[in-house]
């Protein structure tokens, strides 16, 4: 099922007529943009971050430091993965058992410990120029821009619960960043059952999304809703609702959206979460040509206390149960199923997936039986497009401080990310993005 | 075998619900003709059309009889076991992410958590007799979780979120209008427990269980060790108390005697062992492990010995939950993704 707007749709489905007219105004019915291509081989055709925004704590997660003193490593016993000498802590069982399918990176680092600007820096590479206000574009935003389209589909979707915050506010380095918002990514919910969400477009209902293709028609009714004084402002849609419009105006597009399409064995696979569903629309997406997606786990980088938040990875408080009782089984369980699915549809080798969050989180157990934010050594997990498999890549120290072996920053995860993607070092250089990083060693 | 009636038989002339036609298609458990026996709380007995002569009938009913008390005298003096033919009953169809089943109303109701509702955790009450759910308290806008009870339900207590993290535990009796609501001093609390008197408190605040009597008085702490204690459950005599603790490396269960103020562990696994929960008739001790790589229940005797496992399931298993007759437990459990809440039946060992 998809939701336009407040409303939900089945492929099938209505959407207003007159919203439909108003998209019209700002997009040509000259054709769809062309499928871009991809340069070089053994690039990714597609990138998939999961944004595991807030934090995970690495201990208790893909680093576990069991012979560290009880105030450090935690509740938790370390579980032997398929990789030799290579431990996670037993809340990621299903992980562990396919570890053959992905590397580790363990010494990842941030410049700060501040969710709004550490994430910001995270996503685009690269510190702000000017405060909040400046930032670099988000990855997303630079393939987007080097690739301009894929097929029917925008080429940066962003599948979230809303737009990434904190309680102090948003996060800046989201999206186009001081490229514009041209570049942001296109929005796109999903529940837990499954029901997309496209909030973009704030339809009616109405109108049957058959006769999107019915252009001839909607000309017709184009030209009657001018006549009749019902145009509205073409200058107010904005590239997303092109964007949007598109997306709808493409029986491809409304199909990779619809995850009712999938088989119930699937589907359950990734299990009934919103985020294990958001990572089987990513799949889809994969599928039908998206060349970034970023699935995002929450909006809110605070774990839970009122109605808004919703279970962020900022676990100051709480950390142990929190993990044991719902974050870690729901990202086990989609990631594996993702990892999954894209190797036995033949999809891996083409797709980047890429987990991590912000930063990772102290070492030592706070008061509150927390962690809290940590930037200097974090983990991540880089699985497909290239990324050879089954390495660790770096070490932490005994305690889980602070890399041994050298820190490995944002700006060589979007190196690393970026030249996967096909966008090489003098592309880079020419639109200014990082333009002096290295890719990972090792990771490749 | 232990029949539920309510889940395998229709009355007569009634109009079966949606939810109830899904009970009843996905059942396995059913009624049999030698020992038919109502789950307490569970819904109405079975019903029988005969077809023999009178006194075959009789002689069948005298045998059903003395096998009925000849299952009720096993029942009585054999704890609980797992059963390994009886696929668990499936109670709730939405496959939301669920937590923190708990029976009341002498097992007719279930009280539990659903985590994805707005707010974000949020108390339901499922009746077992025709599987309809509602919200416990419509109104309210905070998150709200972990619901306890006193053994006689007149005291009902919950955690409420009301803050960063920042958790109250809400306490309801019957007769008072308002809530006594208490806020621990020590930072963060989760997993309160009740008393089976109702008068005492007990819950996990800063890795330490700590005890708080509901009349008034000083807060104690029970414990004073490295690493987390959690999941405190009081044993039905009310001298014990179970619970996960790290304090020896990864968690293990334990029971502390509240008179004797002495611990002792009960497993020693490399494995997690959490959310321990009292059986009603206080020999045995359900609980949840990791040991064979993803969330399963298990029971193990207050004394440590007789561990036996209750679900063999490739998905999670947790938070088991006594039925008061001791021979039946609910848990959050995952089917093909979803969450929803099951109910395993117990066999005399």
């Amino acid at each position: 099922m998809i939701e336009i707007g407040g409303f939900r749709t089945g492929c099938g489905g209505k959407i207003t007529r007159r919203s439909l007219l108003r998209a019209s105004f700002a997009t040509p019915f000259t054709g769809l943009l062309q499928s871009p291509t991809l340069a070089g081989e053994n690039n990714a055709k597609s990138v998939i971050l999961l944004w595991l925004w807030g934090g995970p704590s690495h201990l208790d997660t893909f680093d576990p430091k069991p012979r560290a003193p009880v105030e450090i490593r935690g509740p938790f016993s370390p579980i032997a993965t398929q990789t030799p000498g290579l431990q996670f802590t037993e809340l990621l069982p299903l992980l562990a058992s396919r570890s053959q399918r992905f590397s580790v990176v363990r010494t990842n680092t941030n410049l700060t410990n501040v969710h709004r600007v550490a994430g910001s820096i995270a996503l685009t590479g690269s510190e702000g120029r000017n405060g909040d206000n400046d930032y670099a574009p988000n990855f997303g935003s630079v393939i987007q821009r080097v690739h301009p389209a894929a097929g029917e589909l925008p080429p940066f979707v962003a599948v979230t619960p809303g737009k990434l915050r904190t309680a102090i506010g948003p996060l800046k380095g989201y999206g186009g960043g001081r490229w514009g918002n041209s570049y942001d990514p296109f929005p796109v919910q999903c529940s837990d059952r499954g029901e997309v969400h496209l909030p973009t477009l704030k339809l009616l209902e109405g109108l049957s999304l058959a006769r999107l293709d019915d252009r001839r028609r909607l000309l017709r009714e184009l030209d009657q809703l001018t006549r009749s004084g019902e145009q509205s402002r073409p200058e107010q849609w904005t590239a997303q609702h092109q964007k949007a419009f598109r997306l709808l105006a493409s029986a491809a597009g409304r199909r990779a959206f619809d995850l009712s399409a999938e088989p119930a064995r699937v589907r359950a696979s990734y299990g009934r979460s919103q985020f294990g569903q958001s990572c089987l629309l990513a799949r889809r997406l994969v599928e039908t040509g998206v060349p970034y997606i970023q699935v995002n786990w929450s909006k809110w980088v605070e774990n839970i206390y009122d109605g808004r938040t919703d279970f962020g990875w900022d676990t100051h408080w709480l950390n142990f149960e929190h993990l044991a009782d719902r974050h870690a089984p729901i990202l086990d369980r989609a990631l594996s199923a993702l990892l999954d699915d894209l190797a036995e549809r033949g999809l891996l080798a083409d797709t980047l997936v890429l987990a991590m969050g912000e930063f990772g989180r102290t070492p030592k157990i706070s008061d509150n039986g927390g962690r809290d934010h940590w930037a200097r050594c974090y983990s991540s997990l880089w699985a497909g497009g290239g990324i050879q498999p089954g390495r660790v890549v770096g070490s932490s120290d005994a305690r889980g401080y602070d890399p041994v072996t050298g820190g490995i920053g944002p700006d060589r995860v979007g190196a690393t990310l970026l030249e996967r993607a096909g966008i090489t070092s003098a592309q880079r250089a020419a639109l200014n993005v990082l333009p002096n990083a290295q890719a990972i060693e090792g990771l490749v | 075998m232990i029949a539920i009636s309510a889940f395998s038989s229709e009355p007569r002339g009634r109009p079966a619900s949606t939810m109830r036609d899904a009970w009843q298609s996905s059942g396995t458990i059913s009624i049999t003709e030698s020992a038919a026996v109502c789950l307490p709380g569970l819904g109405g007995g079975s019903q029988h059309v005969c077809h023999h002569p009178p006194s075959a009938c009789y002689r069948a009913l005298f045998s059903r009889i003395l096998c009925l008390l000849l299952a009720l005298l096993i029942t009585v003096t054999s704890p609980a076991t797992a059963r390994s033919d009886d696929p668990p009953r499936q109670l709730t169809f939405d496959g939301r992410l669920k937590r923190d089943p708990v029976f009341v109303n002498q097992g007719r109701e279930i009280i539990y958590a659903v985590q994805n509702g707005k707010p974000r955790l949020v108390l339901y009450r499922l009746r077992l007799s025709d599987g309809h759910t509602e919200r416990l308290h419509p109104d309210s806008p905070l998150p709200e979780f972990r619901p306890v009870y006193s053994r006689d339900e007149a005291t009902f207590a919950y955690l409420q979120m009301t803050g960063n993290d920042r958790l109250t535990v809400q306490v309801r009796r019957v007769g008072m209008p308002q809530p006594l609501i208490v806020k621990p001093t020590a930072a963060v609390i989760w997993h309160a427990a009740l008393t089976p008197d109702g008068q005492n408190l007990l819950y996990a605040s800063s890795g330490q269980l700590r005890i708080y009597p509901l009349s008034g008085g000083k807060e104690r702490t029970l414990t004073q060790t490295e690493g987390r204690n959690n999941w405190p459950s009081v044993s039905p005599n009310g001298r014990q108390v179970v619970f996960g603790s790290s304090r020896l490396g990864n968690y293990d269960l334990f029971t502390l005697d509240l008179t004797q103020k002495t611990t002792r562990r009960l497993t020693t696994n490399a494995s997690m062992d959490v959310r321990p929960n009292w059986s009603p008739d206080g020999t045995q001790i359900a609980f949840v492990s990791t040991r064979h790589r993803n969330y399963e229940i298990y029971l193990i005797g207050r004394d440590g010995n007789g561990l036996t496992r209750v679900t063999h399931n490739p998905e999670r298993d947790d938070y088991p939950a006594w039925h008061p007759d001791g021979q039946h437990l609910v848990s959050v459990s995952q089917r093909d993704g979803q969450t929803d809440l099951f109910l395993h039946s117990l066999a005399p060992r």
